[in-house]
């Protein structure tokens, strides 16, 4: 499948009559970035599936006004953050029945998810990510996994390079005292 | 160690007298060679001469060969005689990869940076950098392949109203037989209430006051008078013809009694009294 720049696709949209190519487009050059990114901060499948459809829509909603003062993926990137950090607070505060807090039950539903396919020791390691706050949990698995440069990050997250810097450091200093201690 | 009668070629140096000051050197049986190349020009020149226009022309060589032809021939050469009892590998044709472009180099340089730079990062944590980076969540094949068409479906879906539990009740309350029932049932309670109740004063002859009405009078209006409070039913009451209605009623009542007493009188009563 061709792989459009963002400038086409954004020129595509911006024709009524190519409007849902633009879409499809979109959907297809970003879907799989996307999901991954979202997937690491909620964890479960399903809820990734819910914030990504929700994240193009409102992507989609939002397009008309998108004033390209930031590259397209930048933009992107900082919805789909956001919803999945909304998800995850509405989430921790929809969960009253429980004495233990959300993150405690994400990291015991990892051991028994479908699909969860890593190994002992990547299981210990997300469990480790998830004892993170949730920004620093972002910032780590952007680095760690996504191999961001910190100007992207800066951009997507509207944080310092210096701050992310710092923040990464914390964040794996905590991982590897966790990987170590148990 | 150089020997000063030979030169570099292995002739016999010039003689002496010149030796020391002759520093150019000659190509090999330059001289013996020279006769004949002569002879080839001249001849050649001799052939062209009938031809002017031909003769005029200078002999320059326009074609051009790639760089390194000669060089990569060569090398080619040198293969495909390494592939001589390789019949069929001699046929395949090599691939022809595209030229790369020119941003690739310096993307991939900067990649190759930035690689170091991650790697280095994670130096000081051992255990983290001792772990292979994998992605341990997974996802079923088709997802991504029917993924768009969700969305699509759901961004061109209509939206939803928004249901709020106020308005449930609304709904129920003021829904449409229930709304139907109110209004009969509120009709109906008006018209019994209309019906029920009178506006015209009652009047009993010149007196309007409550002591010139009848019992029965008070009793048909019972829900006006349920309505006042003592004083404005004391108000009401005009003591002078009460006076004279409860005295004409003692009178009538003291009349009945005598009357019943001595209608209750027998002749054998009055005999004995007698």
């Amino acid at each position: 499948m061709q792989d459009y720049s963002d400038e086409e696709i954004l020129a595509l949209y911006r024709d009524e009559a190519s409007q849902n190519m633009a879409l499809h487009y979109l959907i297809q050059k970003y879907q799989k970035k996307l999901y991954w990114h979202i997937r690491k901060i909620v964890i479960s499948h399903d809820d990734t599936d819910d914030v990504l459809q929700n994240t193009f829509i409102k992507i989609w909603k939002g397009l008309a006004g998108f004033k390209e003062e930031s590259q397209l993926y930048t933009w992107l990137y900082r919805i789909a953050t956001n919803e999945s950090l909304t998800f995850v607070k509405q989430k921790a505060k929809a969960n009253t029945t429980s004495i233990h807090p959300l993150e405690y039950q994400l990291s015991k539903s990892l051991e028994s998810d479908t699909f969860f396919s890593g190994d002992e020791i990547q299981l210990k390691l997300q469990k480790a990510i998830l004892t993170l706050p949730e920004k620093q949990r972002i910032v780590f698995n952007m680095r760690y996994y996504d191999e961001m440069p910190y100007e992207k990050m800066s951009g997507i997250l509207d944080t310092s390079v210096g701050a992310l810097k710092a923040s990464y450091h914390i964040a794996a200093k905590k991982i590897e005292d966790f990987l170590v201690t148990h | 160690m150089k020997d000063k009668d030979y030169n570099l070629n292995g002739q016999h140096n010039l003689p002496n007298d010149n030796k020391d000051k002759n520093s150019f050197d000659l190509p090999l049986n330059y001289f013996s060679e020279f006769e004949n190349n002569l002879r080839k020009k001249l001849e050649v020149g001799e052939e062209l001469k009938e031809f002017s226009i031909l003769s005029s022309i200078k002999k320059n060589n326009v074609f051009e060969v790639p760089s390194n032809y000669f060089q990569v021939s060569e090398q080619q050469l040198e293969l495909k005689s390494e592939l001589v009892g390789c019949s069929i590998l001699q046929n395949i044709k090599p691939l022809t990869f595209p030229a790369l472009d020119n941003d690739y180099v310096k993307a991939f340089q900067s990649s190759i940076h930035h690689k170091i730079e991650l790697s280095d990062e994670l130096k000081n944590y051992t255990t983290l950098y001792s772990l292979d980076k994998e992605n341990g969540f997974a996802v079923s094949e088709t997802y991504f392949e029917t993924f768009a068409e969700r969305v699509k479906e759901k961004i061109h879906q209509k939206p939803e109203q928004p249901i709020s539990v106020i308005d449930t009740i609304l709904d129920v309350i003021f829904g449409k037989k229930i709304a139907f029932a109110f209004g009969l049932v509120t009709i109906i309670s008006l018209s019994f209430y209309f019906y029920s109740s009178s506006e015209a004063v009652i009047e009993s002859g010149n007196c309007k006051t409550l002591a010139c009405l009848e019992r029965q009078d008070i009793l048909n209006n019972n829900n006006t008078i349920l309505n006042f409070d003592e004083d404005q039913l004391i108000d009401m009451v005009d003591m002078n013809t009460l006076n004279k209605q409860v005295d004409s009623e003692i009178n009538n009542t003291k009349n009945q009694i005598d009357k019943s007493l001595i209608d209750s009188i027998t002749e054998e009563d009055l005999v004995d009294e007698l």
